[in-house]
């Protein structure tokens, strides 16, 4: 896996223009003048123990505080499987029966009322919608799935399907404050931010979490990324995947105005000012920190430029993920955990799209058309690479959707749409640990509430961490009075879901 | 369960709407070393603390410098040699107003050889409107200062008047307000003697700028109660909120106490001015947009609420048959929109609790109802008659004629029948109450008055306590999904016209007493759906003593404001105190400084503490005061050059043997990037104004428009205080994006390019004297041989192809580590 050493190397190794340039302007220029090398062997403090021990104390782990960088990597409680987690969100919410949660009994009751009562859900539903979708078997496991998804089922046995997903409320801001922060209303970091502040991340030269939308935010926006009280630079950085322009995916990665080797010329001769200046300071440990951000920050604009530029796969790739925004997002996913990116959130679209209160058959077809390929194609590519088995993909939604077909707001409309079911539904997993080709839990006859092993989403978030290394009662933050923790008081690994 | 009246915020927040309450984050400590707070060092009465006595004593000038050296002596450690003067003047400039100092003022401060030269310089700081500005931010660090509501669903994102609220920090700051008066202005100014000046009205921002969390009362009043208790005192209270404080001695009734203050308050839609606003076109342009905006939202919340009440009435039945057989208390969710006709579970809850009522306390109308529901379902119809006949016998006060008749009439065979039999003798005698009303008086029949068992039925639909009444508030949660949608409309215009409108006056975001204050219970386990012992409103038992007394002022804002201000209070002055020195020192003498309870790290000092603390209530709660006692001392003028055998002897620099260097907060970076750059504006308040846009605004960061909800990344990675949580002390890292911000933003390269083409600069022949200038413009001091040397190299290495040589340079003066940190 030769592409991953970015991560270990990224503080040392640099361009050939720039050591080239570098030395040609160390000899242009008059005074005690020495490269970033030679002065880091001279002074005797590798990257490493250029502490910002005092500086980040107390609100980084001690790892991070004594490794000197809050995205260092460090060390979970035990060896995790999963190194890097892709969380592919299906916003809106998918409905389950429609995708990986057969329910024929819905057929018989089609546009009946159902023999037991409807759920309460945000508005009113009325009688059984069966899905408009085929189910097949795939794979030596059998599992079925719609025909939605063709292409996610061809690697059916590497996915766990959890069909007994429940969150708290039948509301989506509730509900994806819950599925990302595991707290549905009050401020709460992230899932990705809390994997970041434990595990650092592989790669300096890029943001250790992202979080990718095309064309604008998801409702809730930053929240869903949100490093609430850890620092803030553990929240998600937000990449707009609408752009096809590298430059403009992160802000300020790159300049019109100064070209590189110019910019190169101005770091240097920014060293000498900074290193004359830590001379007579007895070289303070933070303002030598502070003086490798920006060696880090030149790495990081070539590194980005790099990690985001899918032309750089060949065609075959290319034409594995297929064609629009979620084939080039899914994609730029597979790139950045790749380059040891630690989470990376990739959502359908802005808004809801999966939010389908009308004509469900249509919009989840089209949704699914979108995003089936480009999935099915990530988890054989990462298969393929040998990443699968360390990076955990998560596929579902905020919630799931009504059997019942959702009474329309207005009386001239025909019932075409599903409401949002908190009760129960469908999330899958894939790699990173988790044992394929098997179904967890089970809703009732027509998929309205988990009845079989439930699982909160406490379970879920404790099951995560717990592949990623981390025993989700450890995995504190001291804050206000308190240790936080992403499962709150709640949470326990399921075992059932471990290869 | 459906929220009693006073605990909807008024008017019209959405309320805990569509949200099943869910219980809340429980306390997460594994140890459970709770204490009793008698040795809680932080709850100590503050000790008259006299500066102790040094053995040499040619270090200090100060007191301050006396309880240092007294440290120091104890572990024989020595202070820095004193810091430079240009340093200094640096460190004072930048500490207290935010900003580098010109080289006029530099040259200045150098030609005062004066030993008073300090203070007088201090003074000109002081006296500078950019100390309230620089200051002011630190407060507004603690108040969780935004100007958006976080998610707001049907709200407008933005609060119109926040800026009133930062404008009055600032200013507070700059008069010296006595900080017990600040505090008292902040929690209660609607309560404080009014003057014609009601510009202290708008110290409420401090309660009314946070997250709105969708209109969720119960986690707005957590949000009010943590800004104050953490925001004045660093006690974290709302770790009571589910049960007591597992570390400190905060039981869970306190913190329900507190509830019951802040929530017997609410924030107005319509916001007071803060002064008379000067006639201009403007202003009368805005005064017709406004009138027509509040007219339209007002009429139609009137309309559709007199339109729903009357389907309430009409529909009687309806929520009775739903009631019926129940014995389960329904549930009362309240959900984001019903479509017409249907039954609203808030209503339904209240049926069933005003029915219960009534069967405990006996009413007329609704004796025969609760005897008939006494009847078994498999019996009901033979049981019917002889109940009814009995019931028959007992006089009119006991049970209600026309009831009765109706179902002698028509004899129910179910609880259902008599639900419908109940709705329609309500329906009738509405009809016929609203034909009284409407009936012209001459012509045509009149119809007869209400017989007394007639009124009684009436009374039932129309008064107060009627399960159909509803308080205006409540009407966009209950209203049909069609004109819901369209009630959110016209309040979003409302408030998106004042946002929107230059000629708007100033308002104070202000809360309001309740008419009747909330008479708080305990919520178990954080949950208000399983309410509790009763508790009074009241001061926090720690702090209080035995002799708590509950709170008697209406919401009691006023007497808590009071009790936290309050010379006795042994953690407000403390707390201060902590705080100003951690923003002159860089370290707190109490290093976590929001939490003072059992957990946290005692102070440094001690007794240094309880002096600065002493000193700052004799002296008037005077913040300026303070500053003097803490900057003009040997302590706060040492080099903070690291040495390492004291850095070895003392790692943390809890003595203080030398001061901390400090890297500049996002605000001073970007002001002081300005301030050599392209020029800043002087302008003092205002409305929030974009920042990083172009072209580049040149106020001050203070100014910038703050959106907790989508905080700029640039922000995040600068360490800006959290706008969700209140705030002492910031996080401080050191990450890349910093670093690419001052590289290739377009903002510094403007202010690099402004930088090399000040007429200081341009007006250098000579390239080495271009570069001095820059130096002195940047750093306040010439640069030395081997700098000048490689700055003039420098100008001769480059492509120049977009950008000229000294723009270069400029730009590289200021991303170094001597620009970004004060030492």
């Amino acid at each position: 896996m030769a592409p991953r050493n970015n991560a270990t190397t990224s503080a040392s190794p640099l361009p050939d223009d720039r050591v080239a340039c570098r030395a040609a302007h160390a000899r242009s220029t008059a005074g005690p003048l020495f490269t970033r090398r030679e002065l880091l062997s001279r002074s005797g403090m590798g990257f490493a123990s250029l502490g910002l021990a005092t500086l980040m104390a107390p609100t980084v782990p001690a790892a991070a505080a004594s490794s000197g960088n809050p995205f260092a990597t460090r060390p979970p409680h035990f060896p995790g499987k999963a190194k890097h987690v892709i969380h592919l969100f299906m916003n809106g919410g998918p409905s389950q029966v429609d995708t990986f949660d057969p329910k024929p009994a819905l057929q018989k009751y089609h546009g009946q009322m159902l023999p037991t009562e409807n759920l309460q859900t945000e508005s009113m539903t009325a009688g059984a919608l069966g899905s408009p979708f085929k189910f097949r078997k795939h794979g030596q496991s059998g599992i079925e799935v719609s025909e939605l998804f063709p292409r996610i089922a061809e690697s059916i046995d590497d996915i766990c399907v959890i069909r007994s997903m429940v969150t708290e409320l039948p509301n989506h801001e509730p509900s994806l404050m819950m599925m990302n922060c595991g707290e549905s209303r009050l401020v709460r970091p992230s899932m990705g931010s809390w994997l970041t502040y434990g595990l650092g991340s592989e790669n300096e030269n890029l943001p250790g979490f992202l979080a990718m939308c095309p064309g604008g935010y998801p409702i809730k926006s930053v929240q869903n990324w949100q490093s609430a009280f850890l620092p803030g630079v553990y929240q998600g950085t937000y990449i707009d995947t609408k752009q096809t322009d590298i430059n403009k995916l992160i802000e300020y990665i790159n300049t019109q105005h100064v070209s590189r080797q110019d910019q190169r010329r101005q770091l240097d001769l920014l060293e000498l000012l900074n290193q004359n200046h830590l001379e007579r300071r007895n070289r303070e440990a933070e303002l030598e920190a502070r003086i490798q951000t920006f060696e880090l920050a030149y790495n990081m604009q070539l590194a980005a430029a790099d990690a985001f530029d899918i032309n750089q796969e060949p065609q075959s790739i290319l034409d594995m993920y297929g064609e629009g925004a979620q084939a080039r997002q899914i994609l730029m996913a597979r790139r950045l955990v790749e380059r040891g990116v630690r989470f990376v959130q990739v959502w359908h679209g802005p808004s809801q799209p999966w939010d389908n209160h009308q004509d469900l058959e249509g919009n989840h077809r089209q949704l699914a058309r979108e995003s089936d390929q480009a999935i099915g194609a990530l988890l054989r590519d990462l298969k393929n690479r040998g990443l699968l088995d360390e990076t955990l993909i998560i596929w579902g939604g905020e919630f799931g959707r009504t059997p019942t077909v959702q009474i329309p707001a207005t009386e001239n409309q025909t019932p075409t749409g599903r409401d949002h079911n908190p009760y129960g539904f469908s999330v899958w997993l894939a790699g990173g640990g988790v044992q394929g080709g098997q179904i967890y839990g089970a809703t009732d006859e027509f998929g309205f509430r988990a009845v079989e092993k439930p699982m909160q989403v406490h379970d879920l978030h404790a099951t995560i961490l717990h592949l990623m290394g981390f025993d989700h009662t450890q995995l504190t933050y001291r804050y206000a009075g308190r240790d936080f923790r992403l499962t709150n008081i709640f949470g326990q690994v399921i075992h059932d879901l471990l290869a | 369960m459906a929220l009693p009246v006073s605990q909807v915020e008024r008017p019209f927040s959405i309320g805990s709407a569509f949200f099943v309450m869910v219980f809340v984050a429980a306390n997460l400590h594994a140890s459970d070393d709770s204490s009793s707070g008698e040795d809680l060092w932080s709850l100590q009465p503050l000790r008259q603390v006299s500066p102790p006595a040094v053995t040499d004593s040619s270090w200090p000038i100060s007191p301050v410098d006396l309880f240092v050296q007294s440290k120091f002596e104890q572990a024989a450690m020595r202070p820095s040699p004193p810091v430079d003067r240009i340093t200094l003047l640096r460190r004072l400039t930048f500490d207290l107003i935010g900003q580098p100092p010109t080289p006029k003022e530099t040259a200045d401060y150098l030609h005062d050889p004066s030993p008073a030269a300090n203070s007088r310089l201090l003074d000109r700081l002081l006296a500078s409107p950019h100390y309230g500005e620089r200051w002011g931010r630190h407060w507004l660090d603690v108040a969780r200062y935004a100007d958006t509501k976080g998610y707001a669903f049907a709200e407008h994102v933005r609060f119109a008047y926040s800026y009133v609220y930062r404008d009055y920090v600032i200013g507070s700051f700059n008069q010296d307000l006595p900080y017990n008066r600040f505090i008292l202005e902040q929690l209660a100014a609607d309560q404080l003697s009014p003057g014609t000046d009601k510009s202290h009205l708008a110290a409420l921002g401090f309660l009314t700028l946070g997250r709105r969390f969708d209109g969720d009362l119960y986690d707005i009043v957590d949000d009010r109660i943590d800004v104050t208790c953490r925001g004045f005192m660093a006690l974290t209270v709302t770790c009571a909120r589910c049960h007591d404080h597992k570390s400190d001695p905060i039981p869970t009734e306190d913190y329900y106490s507190l509830y019951g203050i802040f929530s017997s308050s609410y924030q107005p839609e319509i916001l007071p001015l803060v002064q008379e606003p000067v006639q201009s076109a403007a202003l009368e342009e805005f005064q017709t947009g406004f009138k027509k905006h509040r007219e339209a939202y007002f009429d139609y919340l009137r309309e559709k609420r007199a339109d729903f009440m009357d389907q309430l009435r009409k529909g009687v039945g309806e929520y009775l048959a739903e009631v019926s057989d129940t014995e389960e208390e329904p549930e009362a969710h309240i959900y984001l929109s019903y479509s017409p006709g249907e039954l609203r579970p808030a209503i339904v809850y209240r049926w069933y609790i005003y029915l219960k009522q009534t069967a405990a306390n006996g009413h007329p109308v609704f004796t025969a109802w609760h005897r008939l529901r006494e009847l078994e379902a498999e019996h009901f119809a033979s049981q019917v008659p002889a109940l009814l006949t009995e019931l028959a016998q007992q006089p009119a006060t006991e049970v209600n004629p026309v009831i009765l008749a109706a179902l002698v009439k028509n004899p129910p065979s179910s609880m259902q029948d008599v639900a419908e039999r109940y709705g329609l003798v309500f329906l009738k005698q509405y009809e016929l109450h609203k034909q009284r009303k409407t009936s012209p008086p001459q012509g045509g029949p009149a119809v007869a008055q209400p017989s007394p068992a007639e009124q009684e039925i009436l009374a039932v639909m129309l008064d107060e306590q009627s399960p159909t009444f509803f308080p205006p508030e409540e009407t966009p949660f209950l209203i049909d999904r069609r004109y819901m949608n369209e009630n959110w409309k016209r309040r979003q215009d409302l408030q998106n016209f004042q946002v929107e409108s230059p000629g708007a006056p100033p308002r104070a975001p202000v809360l309001a007493e309740a008419e009747k204050p909330f008479e708080p219970r305990v919520f178990t386990r954080g949950d208000p759906n399983v309410p509790g012992q009763k508790v009074p409103r009241q001061w926090l038992g720690l702090l209080a003593g035995e002799t708590r007394e509950p709170f008697q002022q209406g919401s009691a804002r006023l007497e808590l404001a009071r009790a936290i201000a309050s010379d006795q209070n042994p953690l407000t002055a403390r707390v201060l105190v902590n705080r100003v020195w951690l923003h002159h020192f860089g370290k707190a003498l109490v290093r976590g400084a929001d939490d003072f309870g059992a957990r946290s790290d005692p102070p440094t000092h001690p007794q240094l503490l309880d002096h600065l603390a002493g000193r700052f209530i004799a002296e008037g709660w005077s913040i300026k005061r303070l500053h003097r006692q803490m900057v003009l001392t040997s302590t706060y003028q040492q080099s903070s050059v690291l040495d390492v055998q004291r850095q070895q002897q003392d790692p943390d620099n809890r003595l203080v043997w030398r001061m901390n260097p400090k890297r500049l907060e996002w605000e001073v970076i970007r002001d002081a990037l300005l301030f050599v750059g392209a020029g800043i504006a002087d302008q003092i308040g205002g409305r929030p104004v974009q920042l990083l846009e172009q072209p580049f605004s040149r106020r001050r960061t203070v100014y910038g428009f703050i959106d907790r909800q989508k905080l700029p990344a640039v922000y995040r990675m600068f360490d800006l205080a959290s706008p969700d949580q209140t705030t002492a002390q910031r996080h401080k890292t050191l990450v890349p994006q910093q670093a690419l911000f001052l590289m290739n933003s377009d903002f510094v390269l403007e202010q690099a390019r402004a930088l090399a083409n000040r007429s200081e600069v341009v007006r250098q022949i000579n390239t080495k004297d271009k570069v001095r200038k820059l130096y002195e413009l940047v750093f306040s001091r010439p640069p030395n041989a081997v700098e000048l040397a490689a700055a003039v190299g420098s100008l001769g290495t480059h492509s120049g192809d977009k950008v000229a040589p000294l723009d270069y340079l400029a730009q590289v003066l200021l991303m170094t580590n001597e620009f970004i940190y004060v030492e």
